[in-house]
């Protein structure tokens, strides 16, 4: 049997001290009494004499002896010396979940604890590995014999991410397993329990979380809905651990508060909200979580959203009437870039976002996204005419349909209009009493409003409603650029070489060495100084934001490696040694106490001096 | 020191006995030596001039022609002295010997209090030696005062001075430990004898003398005289304290008895109450109020 720290088998020298002070006669026991007149009878020379008592209190003695001996060889760190040299591979959790604090302080610090007592308890000639299991798996050190490099790099990391890199660890610590002694050990907290390794050594986990009540935000994405910038957020938070609580989840662009949504928190139970917002297109939409309550893990508290932004809307005007009014309102759209053609014309190369038919074009129809057909044949488009009304009256128009935003039709001067058949699944956009006057066909990512008259037969371009309607028709149609870019927090981002991150401040986002994310917000992508776009960060992994430890019974001990059973087993040995000290002490005096009561309550309470009394 | 009010009530209810004519200056309702004018009639004199002539019993003129004058019985009050032991060796015991002794001390000055003698209660010893006067019940207020001022301290050798100080007493109560050697035992026990006609020792003794822990061997150090002694232990060591005890108890009894002391044990380990009610009514040092009449 070999040491690792042979010196702290000096430990058992304090084994003497502790004999001695078992047997030494305690000379300090000293108490006044009100006067030596009667007690000179006892008066006892040769005790006073006397340096060592007969031990009293042997079994006592014998267990803290054995407490102290286990716990000097424990400190000693006996190896077996025909068991070669060790190489012990260390894969350490760096998800979100290790960057909480929960009833025992921060994870990540104990994690880096263990991972120093592992580390040390190594002997001269045993090697060490340490595998990084975030949102990606990162071989930190390979095996080295320098153990203080091991544990400096290991400082050196920041917990941030989901663990989604955890596997491709297991993989590559297996990788180690042909190693001879090899230990597997994974550092965790134990949120999500490790799959199964194949590998020539067994994982070995030491969690080191305990129970934390913690809420955050899990999911958190924005898009553009049809309208004029209209987004479309959806928020889902959840809650582990604690009680019921009530969050406030505040949303933000650019500093400035749009909304805030409350949530009623229950441990175990998400909670979603989808919420339309007229927000600026191209800003960062940001959201905080607030807890009444115990808020373990801050990296879920925080989520940003890029909002999407609309671009320029092609748009075809097939009419007759190139000097109208619909050509001419169209024209005036400051996000449209316009063709108009005649009806006998060629049509140009498509595709276009938005085609306004004022007339049917000469062949097929254009190849556009989004059609408006005003009062021409609506067969081409599936709806069978009914009806010509003469001056119908507007009833009923779908006020809440973004082209109808701010369309006011009320007492609509109509000359004639075509009565139309909705086929199945179309949804009318104008109604007389008669039947719709206007539908709208959704056919795949084709959409077709198909309206029963010509512009130039109402008096509508004369309204307000007019220009309205075209702003949304323009919009309608407008396709939304992408948003920004999505990055995973923690795991190294794939930019291009001259690319940089540069956080955007508002209290989140943080990168940490190579331009990590490590804690969720937005940034900017520079290149060259020049902004090319918005990136966002967030953890919104509901796996980070559940912190209770979660690992099968089997596998929640510690490693066996540390050896700290002599360490655990001379604690128990002192427990009951100091136990059974008290007893021993306390008994006697217990037994005079009785005694005295007994002498107390008798009939003769003071003795002599009672019947006296 | 620490009286405990609560005997107090009681007390009021009792009265000290006395032991023979009270020998008190003050008008009381105790029977005494004196002649003059009270209102029990004693005998009768030759007229001598100056004499009352109120006092002449003229229905004796008439029957035998010879002026006479009338002498009653004068009814003055006791003289009570209350000294308490305050050396240092009264602060020990669960119930302090100390707190016991003042306790009873309240007690016996407010029986005398209320039933109209002179008082006087003096500490012999502790932090605030002194004396004080009282002929009233309103002196009992400031005599706890005095008495709870007053915290154990040093030696118990003033003792025969403090017994021995002032004119002779009617009752003289001294409540002490009486741990003291063989010398200043005989001199304090005839100081006592020679202060009063009827001299009590009420003898207080705490479980720390009745039955000390002699569990372990202890190097144990006398509260007075600052001696060091180590102590054997064990039941041998407990017999032999035992029977000197005893033996120590019953020489210093025997000299009460000898001396005409009347000697009263107050064990602290018993109630203050059945001392009041057991002993001190028993032994005669006090009495129930209207009950016992005059002496």
């Amino acid at each position: 049997v070999s040491f690792s720290h042979p010196l702290a088998l000096g430990l058992g020298a304090l084994l003497g001290p502790l004999v001695v002070a078992y047997l030494v006669q305690s000379r300090l026991r000293r108490r006044p009494v009100p006067s030596l007149l009667i007690l000179r009878v006892v008066a006892g020379v040769e005790a006073s004499r006397r340096h060592l008592r007969r031990p009293t209190h042997l079994l006592s003695l014998l267990l803290a002896a054995l407490a102290l001996g286990a716990m000097a060889l424990d400190a000693a760190g006996p190896r077996a010396a025909a068991a070669g040299p060790t190489t012990l591979v260390v894969l350490l959790d760096t998800s979100s979940s290790m960057a909480a604090r929960d009833d025992r302080g921060l994870r990540f610090e104990r994690a880096l604890d263990e991972l120093g007592r592992l580390v040390r308890a190594l002997g001269p000639e045993d090697r060490v590995a340490l595998v990084a299991a975030g949102p990606e798996a990162r071989l930190v050190v390979g095996l080295t014999r320098d153990r203080e490099r091991a544990l400096r790099e290991a400082h050196a990391l920041v917990p941030a991410g989901s663990n989604a890199g955890l596997g491709e660890a297991l993989r590559v610590g297996a990788g180690f397993c042909r190693e001879p002694g090899a230990h597997l050990v994974f550092i965790t907290d134990g949120a999500a329990p490790p799959p199964p390794v194949n590998g020539a050594c067994a994982l070995e986990v030491d969690a080191v979380g305990a129970p934390a009540a913690n809420a955050g935000i899990t999911t958190f994405a924005a898009r553009a809905v049809d309208g004029p910038n209209l987004t479309e957020v959806l928020l889902g938070v959840e809650a582990s651990g604690g009680g019921a609580r009530k969050g406030l989840v505040t949303l933000t662009v650019d500093g400035a508060p749009v909304d805030a949504v409350p949530f009623a928190l229950e441990p175990g139970r998400a909670a979603d909200r989808l919420l339309r917002l007229s927000l600026p297109p191209g800003e960062v939409l940001a959201a905080r979580l607030t807890v009444d309550g115990a808020d373990a893990l801050a990296h879920d508290d925080l989520a940003a959203a890029p909002l999407p932004r609309a671009g320029r809307t092609r748009t075809l005007l097939v009419t007759a009437r190139p000097q109208g009014y619909l050509a001419s309102a169209l024209a005036l759209a400051p996000r449209a870039d316009l063709t108009v053609v005649a009806p006998s014309a060629a049509l140009p190369a498509g595709p276009f976002d938005l085609a306004v038919l004022e007339a049917l074009p000469r062949g097929a129809l254009p190849e556009a996204s989004h059609v408006a057909a005003l009062g021409v044949d609506p067969r081409r488009f599936g709806v069978r005419p009914r009806a010509l009304l003469k001056s119908p009256e507007v009833i009923r128009w779908a006020f809440g349909h973004p082209l109808m935003r701010f369309v006011e039709l009320d007492k609509l001067n109509l000359a004639s209009a075509r009565l139309l058949e909705a086929p199945p699944g179309a949804e009318p956009l104008l109604e007389a009493p008669e039947g719709p006057l206007a539908v709208l066909i959704t056919d795949g990512p084709r959409r077709t409003a198909v309206v029963g008259f010509a512009v130039d037969d109402s008096d509508l371009p004369l309204r307000v409603a007019f220009a309205n309607l075209v702003a949304n028709l323009v919009d309608w149609a407008a396709p939304w650029e992408p948003a920004g870019r999505t990055l995973a927090l923690g795991e190294t981002p794939s930019l291009q070489e001259d690319t940089r991150l540069v956080p955007l401040g508002g209290g989140g986002g943080a990168l940490g060495p190579g331009g990590v994310p490590l804690q969720p917000g937005a940034f900017r992508l520079e290149r060259g100084g020049r902004v090319e776009g918005i990136a966002v960060a967030n953890l919104t992994a509901p796996g980070e934001t559940d912190l209770r430890p979660r690992l099968p019974r089997d596998l929640a001990g510690p490693p066996a490696l540390r050896g700290d059973g002599g360490m655990r087993l001379g604690l128990v040995l002192a427990a009951l040694a100091l136990l059974l000290l008290v007893l021993e002490q306390a008994l006697p005096a217990l037994r005079r106490a009785r005694a005295r009561r007994q002498q107390a309550a008798g009939a003769q309470p003071a003795g002599v001096f009672g019947a006296r009394a | 020191m620490h009286v405990d009010r609560s005997l107090l009530r009681e007390a009021a209810l009792y009265a000290i006995a006395a032991a023979g004519p009270a020998r008190g200056v003050r008008q009381g309702d105790r029977r005494s030596a004196h002649k003059g004018g009270g209102l029990e009639l004693c005998e009768h004199r030759a007229y001598e001039p100056g004499d009352d002539l109120r006092r002449v019993d003229w229905n004796a003129w008439a029957r035998l022609g010879e002026v006479l004058t009338r002498l009653y019985h004068e009814d003055r009050n006791l003289r009570v002295r209350v000294v308490l032991d305050a050396s240092a060796s009264m602060a020990f015991g669960r119930v302090r010997k100390i707190d016991r002794a003042g306790t009873l001390g309240a007690a016996l000055a407010l029986a005398a209090l209320a039933g109209g003698d002179s008082v006087e209660l003096a500490c012999a010893g502790g932090t605030a030696p002194g004396l004080l006067r009282g002929h009233d019940p309103s002196a009992l207020g400031p005599m706890l005062s005095f008495l709870e001022r007053n915290e154990p301290a040093g030696l118990a050798d003033g003792l025969p001075a403090r017994l021995a100080a002032g004119a002779r007493r009617d009752r003289v109560v001294l409540l002490s430990d009486f741990l003291v050697d063989d010398l200043l035992r005989e001199r304090t026990l005839r100081a006592l004898r020679a202060s009063a006609r009827a001299p009590v020792l009420v003898h207080v003794l705490s479980e720390e003398e009745l039955d000390p822990d002699l569990g372990e061997a202890t190097e144990a150090r006398d509260a007075e005289t600052g001696e060091t002694l180590w102590l054997r232990s064990g039941p041998d060591a407990r017999a032999a304290y035992q029977r000197a005890l005893h033996g120590w108890l019953d020489a210093l009894a025997a000299r009460c008895a000898a001396l005409g002391i009347v000697y009263v044990a107050a064990p602290t380990t018993a109630d203050a109450a059945e001392v009041v009610r057991g002993p001190l009514l028993r032994r005669r040092v006090l009495r129930v109020d209207g009950a016992g009449g005059r002496p």
